[in-house]
C-alpha cells in the first residue's frame, strides 16, 4: 500500500492538524492505542523541526502509512540545506529530537538522500525501547 | 484544542491551572503567562498539568525557562502531573531529576 501524502501551510497553527491527520491514519491501519501516543508526539516534533529547518519556505510536506510492517513517517524538506545536521535541531537543548529517538522504534535520514527524515513505529505496543542508529545519523 | 490558563493563589504559592495542548503553536501563551506571573512577583509557582492534553518539548522548554526564572529569585517551580503520557515525556528528556513532580496539588502545596 502507498503511503498517504499531506501537505500543509509550512505554519506552527498546522502541526497540531498534523499529528491529528496522522495519528488518525495510524489508527485506521490497526495501530496499537498504546502507540498512538508516542507517534503523535512524535510526529508533532518532527513536523516542529520541519518548519523550522525547511529551507526554501515551502509548505510542510507529510506522508505516512504501513510500509515492511511498520507505521512510517516521512518529512519531507529540503530539510537540512541549511542546517547541515541534527546539531542544529531547532528544539532548546535537542528535547525535540531527544523525543523523537526515545518514542520511535527506528529514526533516519535516508544516505541518499538529506531530504527526508523517516520516522518507523511497530504497529504493536511492545513495550521495548527505541533509538536511534547513529549509523543512520547524516554527518554533522 | 485550545491551551486554558488559569492562576490562583493558595497561601504562599500561586498555582497555574493549565489545560489542553501544549505544543510549538501555543506554549508561547504559556511562556508569556509565567513571564507575566514572575514579573509581578510570583516566585513560588506550582503549574498543575492534570488537564494537559498534550506536551511537547517547546512547551518543554517553557516549564525550564520558567523554572530559570523564579529560581533567579530564589524561587521554585513544581509540577503537578499524574498522566503516565506526560511523564513518559518528563523521563525520556530526565526532567524528572530537575523539577518537582508530585501526583496531586496537595501533596505539591505540602511540600516545603
Amino acid at each position: 500500500m502507498g503511503l498517504v501524502e499531506l501537505q500543509l501551510p509550512r505554519n506552527a497553527a498546522y502541526v497540531g492538524l498534523a499529528r491529528s491527520i496522522v495519528t488518525a491514519g495510524a489508527r485506521l491501519d490497526g495501530m496499537a492505542e498504546g502507540r498512538l501516543e508516542d507517534l503523535k508526539i512524535a510526529v508533532s516534533e518532527a513536523a516542529a523541526y520541519a518548519i523550522s529547518a525547511t529551507a526554501d519556505g515551502g509548505p510542510l510536506l507529510l506522508a505516512f502509512g504501513v510500509h515492511d510492517d511498520a507505521f512510517e513517517v516521512h518529512v519531507l524538506g529540503p530539510l537540512l540545506s541549511a542546517a547541515e545536521g541534527l546539531g542544529e535541531w531547532p528544539a532548546v537543548g535537542g528535547m525535540g529530537l531527544r523525543l523523537i529517538e526515545g518514542l520511535a522504534d527506528e529514526v533516519r535520514f535516508p544516505e541518499e538522500s538529506r531530504s527526508q527524515l523517516v520516522l518507523r513505529f511497530a504497529m504493536a505496543d511492545l513495550g521495548g525501547v527505541a533509538g536511534v542508529s547513529a549509523a543512520s545519523r547524516p554527518a554533522g | 484544542m485550545e491551551l486554558t490558563l488559569n492562576h490562583r493563589k493558595e497561601g504562599d504559592r500561586t498555582v497555574l491551572e493549565v489545560g489542553g495542548e501544549v505544543d510549538v503553536y501555543t506554549a508561547p501563551k504559556l511562556r508569556e503567562k509565567l513571564v507575566e506571573l514572575v514579573g509581578e512577583g510570583h516566585y513560588q509557582i506550582v503549574v498543575d498539568m492534570t488537564k494537559v492534553e498534550f506536551l511537547d518539548s517547546t512547551g518543554l522548554g517553557v516549564l525550564v525557562g520558567g523554572l530559570k526564572r523564579v529560581r533567579s529569585h530564589d524561587g521554585n517551580l513544581a509540577l503537578v502531573c499524574n498522566q503516565e503520557r506526560i511523564l513518559k515525556i518528563f523521563r525520556i528528556t530526565g526532567l524528572t531529576k530537575v523539577f518537582p513532580i508530585h501526583e496531586t496539588l496537595d501533596e505539591a502545596l505540602q511540600d516545603a
